[in-house]
């Protein structure tokens, strides 16, 4: 046996025994919001949120442009112009249907520049079809170039013509897709790629801008999705806690009405709706999504209240004369809030892109409102065109959703009282 | 009556991101063929942690940091996952606490029993239902036969139980631990049970570690018993010395907050005050010493070594050492090696 | 266990009636309605009309008539499109619709569920981190969006795929993958997730405990646990499937059913949009009560419970 110093076996005191750290226990709400700041994904997605809120609010308070301001002669414009110098300090861009637009070296547009009729020789229509019959090489090469010559375009820009040969595009052989021949001076190459600053997202096919009208489509489309949740809370809440506090026969039937309704797919009966009443404003849509999806948000509410009843504080309140509405509106549903805003936070994303999908279906806001569905639905036709018009709109609701779904994941485990520790 | 299992220095924590968790640190017993040897303490203390690790069970983030576990002239520690996965339901088996969760539920117990069976032992499919009938029987459940056709949920918790043990038995098995097997189970079952395993111990001559937080179920059943507080032993002895010759102020301790039946006498329960240590962060001393009344400043500074008072008997306190201040109720103890 | 299926026939047929009413008074009593409305319709269809649902005799009748239509799957003719019947159309849009459907119900099956495993037995390690990325994508970006990428980016760009149509077999992929993919993304999270807390369950322990080998203990012991919940999502998954089919049909410019109902309420074409309602709805309700039954065939606690005893 070791030897211990005799010092050491001295009785301890009370005070000497203790050193246990007290950690602090936090309530329920303040360990959620811990555990949901260290989630870096939700915390994105609630900066996200944030910041397209604002977009939608602040936006369209920044630009000068309406969202249903047409301008035809900057239509179908891409966010990013190929600028050419085709004279000292004289830059021009080229659009999809081959007119020519002037520009500032910075992107900043100038005009349409006016399109005239060719001068020059012109090929017959049988020589140009058959130019790849019995002609040798050199003939056929001949012909070919003055062929050619049709993919030519001439322009006025200060009083002399501009001419764009744009033969490259189609004969891969040639060296440059375009060429410029102006005041003697020949420009092939393109500049620089400026950003477009009169507009940032491009024009559609109407040459209203897409930033401004992206910006109003989040005013619709977050509208759209909050009012439609908010029904869907109010409406799904009281339903689901009356449902789950009387219990019994009320209790069967009410689910049973809920279970029809959800024996057909939501869809369907939002497309049904908005058919019969048709389109009158924004209101049509928003009751039709509130009024259909009110069941998940019904089941959830009544399953807690199911569980929640049978806990003794119930007990003590309804001994304590606590009329039902208040046992429900103050003890009940407040200790539900955790799952109800869990669902309510993932209700919104469904929301927008319900309205998307109506709006894809034709069936959404009715113009001249545009949502970023509508948005979208428009832009599809020119994809391969102008895919900047679908790809912003598209990439608006995507990233809307991202958000919402990332802060509404972290916001199942940060709620989720089976890992509390405090 | 060889020894049959040994464990040195067993340390095993949980590496959790919030810190490491030391659940047993530094744990060693033996035991021999024929003991039912049971492991009782808080909870917390470290009892269960120590079973799974006997047995390989110790899940992810934990880990058998230290020490070695002796059975049957290996060390359990070294080995693999599929070679302990041979001896587990085989040579060491092992029941739970909770019987309702502890079935698959989409299987039935035949599926369940024949497939243990099969797996450790050469029987067709035939004679391993005749062995599982067998078994079940063996246990008590009746009507095996028809029984052992039917899914968990169809038993109570009694009945789950049985099968459970019934499951583990079924290969004849050297060693059984048992984990809390009656915790969860009404006190009139509890006595089946625990009758049930004194039963079959007898005929099967297994050995049989015991854990719980219950000293009346150990009193009725074990041969030996090991008192663990905060991942260590505090105590270790026969059923007698334990019980009626106590040498560690939380052994004293657990006795009398326990209800004693003496018709006529009126006793004052005495709880331990304090709660147990927190495991990430755990004392530098003997981990009781902030809930005992004989703390001394060795105690907050050094853990005890364990003292031996008898062939079978030790405690881990330094009022037994030779230069502590006589306490009525404590003996001074040898050495542990001697 | 015949009793349970025949009760929830019962109650799926009552359903679909329940509907088919719902949708008839609908239809008939909104002022304005359609068949009430003003609409210049063809001389040569309100003939046909007239004839078909004799609109000027009493409503009961009306509803005789049509739901006796519905039993013998005439559905009448279409409002805009001259000469057909609904039925025609449903005829011929269902079999392009169906095999979409069920490639992109094979691809969330035959993907979706082994991911979902392989992310929980690998949890926390890179395999994890990309398929739940992957799949986080999956859910949160729309159906629609994953289209028109899929256009812009393999078809357009790259060329590898066709613009639009079926008639090159390489045209069926995008449509497959775009309408897949929030439920194969969907059904991966699920599994992942109930995998996770299946080998969290005490019996997963007994059955190591007992020395079955881990291979089986996962194959066996855990994955039947598993994809319990996994086969209770397959009635939204094929509500999602059905109802994608709109957008998606359209955007690729497919001749499924989906495109017809699509062009139907755009030229509000009131008896094809009643007809393939109805039509969709009941097949959903069969579908649903398909899974239902197979539902109790896999936990023998359902089967236990419900009305075998």
């Amino acid at each position: 046996m070791r030897d211990i110093d005799k010092s050491k076996f001295v009785f301890l005191s009370e005070k000497e025994k203790e050193f246990e750290e007290f950690r602090p226990s936090l309530t329920y709400w303040q360990d959620a919001w811990r555990r949901l700041k260290k989630n870096k994904m939700s915390m994105v997605g609630l900066v996200g949120i944030i910041l397209i809120i604002l977009f939608a609010i602040i936006g369209p308070l920044t630009t000068s442009m309406s969202y249903s301001d047409q301008v035809n002669d900057f239509k179908n414009l891409p966010p990013f112009l190929r600028v050419y110098e085709v004279a000292p300090d004289k830059f021009v861009t080229i659009t999809s249907d081959y007119s020519l637009i002037r520009t500032t070296k910075n992107g900043r547009l100038i005009e349409r520049l006016e399109e005239i009729e060719v001068s020059g020789p012109v090929i017959t229509d049988e020589e140009r079809t058959d130019v790849t019959k019995i002609l040798s090489p050199s003939e056929q090469k001949k012909r070919n170039d003055e062929a050619k010559k049709n993919l030519v375009k001439q322009y006025m820009m200060d009083g002399e013509i501009i001419e764009l040969n744009f033969s490259g595009v189609v004969d891969s052989e040639l060296e440059h897709k375009y060429v410029f021949t102006y005041n003697g001076q020949v420009t092939n190459e393109k500049t620089k790629t400026v950003w477009n600053k009169k507009y940032p997202f491009g024009s559609d096919n109407l040459g209203r801008d897409v930033l401004t009208r992206v910006m109003y489509g989040a005013r619709i489309s977050l509208t759209v999705a909050f009012v439609a949740s908010l029904v869907n809370f109010i409406i799904g809440v009281t339903y689901g806690a009356i449902a789950g506090f009387e219990g019994g026969r009320v209790d069967n039937v009410m689910m049973r009405i809920v279970d029809i309704i959800n024996s057909v797919p939501l869809v369907l009966i939002i497309i049904m709706l908005m058919v019969l009443i048709g389109n009158q404003g924004l209101w049509t849509i928003i009751l039709a999504i509130g009024m259909v999806y009110w069941v998940g948000m019904a089941r959830l509410v009544r399953g807690q209240i199911l569980s929640l009843k049978e806990q003794e504080f119930v007990l003590a309140a309804t001994t304590l004369g606590v009329s039902r509405k208040n046992i429900i509106l103050r003890h009940l549903i407040p200790n539900a809030m955790g799952p109800i805003i869990i669902s309510m936070t993932m209700m919104i994303p469904s929301a927008v892109f319900t309205e998307a999908f109506m709006s894809f279906i034709g069936l959404g806001v009715s113009a001249p409102m545009a949502s970023w569905g509508t948005l979208a639905n428009n832009a599809l036709a020119a994809i391969l065109t102008s895919p900047y018009q679908l790809f912003f709109p598209a990439a608006a609701i995507a990233i809307t959703m991202l958000a919402f779904n990332f802060l509404g994941d972290g916001l199942r485990d940060a709620l989720d009282p089976r890992l509390r520790k405090g | 009556m060889g020894k049959i299992l040994e464990v040195n220095n067993l340390k095993t924590s949980f590496f959790t991101h919030l810190g490491e968790v030391q659940a047993v640190r530094g744990s060693s017993f033996s035991m021999n063929e024929g003991d039912i040897l049971g492991i009782v303490g808080e909870s917390g203390s470290g009892k269960s942690v120590t079973a799974m690790s006997i047995i390989g069970l110790v899940e992810e983030p934990g880990k058998i940091k230290e020490g070695s576990v002796i059975f049957d002239n290996r060390d359990l520690t070294n080995l693999s996952e599929s070679e302990l996965s041979e001896l587990r339901g085989n040579e060491i088996a092992m029941i739970f606490q909770d019987p309702m969760t502890s079935l698959n539920p989409v299987f039935t117990i035949k599926n369940l029993m024949i497939e243990v069976i099969q797996r450790h032992t050469d029987m067709n499919k035939k004679e391993a239902l005749k062995h599982a009938i067998y078994m079940l029987d063996l246990v008590g459940i009746p009507e095996a036969g028809t029984r052992i056709n039917s899914y968990p949920h169809q038993f109570s918790g009694g009945m789950r139980q049985r099968v459970m043990i019934a499951t583990a038995l079924s290969c004849n098995p050297k060693l059984l631990i048992a984990d809390e097997p009656t915790t969860a189970l009404d006190v009139t079952i509890q006595a089946q049970i625990l009758e049930l395993l004194l039963r079959l111990k007898d005929e099967t001559n297994t050995s049989i570690i015991l854990i719980t937080h219950d000293l009346g179920v150990i009193a009725e059943v074990c041969t030996d018993i090991i008192v663990m507080y905060g991942g260590m032993m505090m105590e270790k002895g026969t059923v007698d010395e334990i019980f009626y010759k106590p040498n560690h102020p939380y052994t004293n301790g657990l006795h009398s907050s326990v209800p004693h039946i003496v018709s006529g006498k009126r006793e004052r329960l005495i709880p331990i005050e304090g709660s147990p240590p927190d495991l990430m962060k755990p004392p530098a001393g003997c981990p009781f010493s902030p809930r005992c009344p004989h703390a001394m400043q060795i105690c907050k500074e050094e853990a005890a070594p364990m003292f031996r008072l008898s062939d079978t008997h030790t405690s881990a306190c330094w009022l037994l050492h030779k230069d502590a201040p006589e306490v009525e109720g404590y003996i001074k103890g040898g050495n542990q090696d001697d | 266990m015949g009793k349970y299926f025949l009760k929830r026939l019962a109650a799926a047929l009552l359903t679909i009636l329940l509907i088919a009413t719902i949708t008839f008074i609908l239809m008939h009593s909104i002022p304005g309605g359609p068949f009430t409305r003003e609409r210049p319709v063809p001389d040569s269809i309100m003939e046909r009309l007239n004839e078909k649902y004799n609109l000027d005799a009493p409503l009961i009748e009306q509803y005789w008539d049509y739901m006796k239509g519905l039993v013998t799957l005439e559905l009448g003719p279409s409002f805009s499109i001259i000469g057909k019947d609904v039925e025609e159309l449903i005829g011929a849009g269902f079999p392009t619709s169906a095999k979409i459907g069920l490639f992109a119900t094979i691809l969330i099956i035959v993907v979706g569920i082994p991911f979902g495993i392989i992310s929980a037995l690998k949890q926390n390690r890179p395999i994890d981190y990309t398929v739940m990325f992957l799949a986080t994508l999956g859910v949160t970006v729309p159906s629609f969006v994953i289209a028109t990428l899929i256009i812009y980016v393999f078809a357009g760009l790259l060329g590898w795929l066709p613009t639009f149509g079926i008639e090159n077999p390489l045209g069926y992929i995008g449509p497959v993958i775009a309408l897949a993919g929030y439920s194969l993304s969907f059904v991966t999270r699920l599994t992942r997730s109930s995998m996770l807390e299946v080998l969290r369950q005490d019996y997963i322990r007994t059955a190591r405990a007992n020395g079955i080998k881990e291979v089986v203990v996962m194959a066996k012991h855990a994955v039947r646990n598993a994809l319990i919940p996994v086969v209770t999502y397959v009635g939204p998954m094929v509500a999602g499937i059905l109802t994608g089919s709109f957008v998606i049909e359209r955007i690729f410019a497919l001749p499924g059913m989906g495109g017809y109902f699509v062009e139907s309420i755009t030229n509000r074409d009131y008896t094809t949009i009643m007809g393939i309602t109805v039509f969709y709805a009941a097949f959903y309700i069969i579908m649903i009560l398909l899974v239902d039954v197979a539902y109790a065939f896999i936990d023998p606690r359902i089967r236990f419970e419900k009305g075998a005893k």
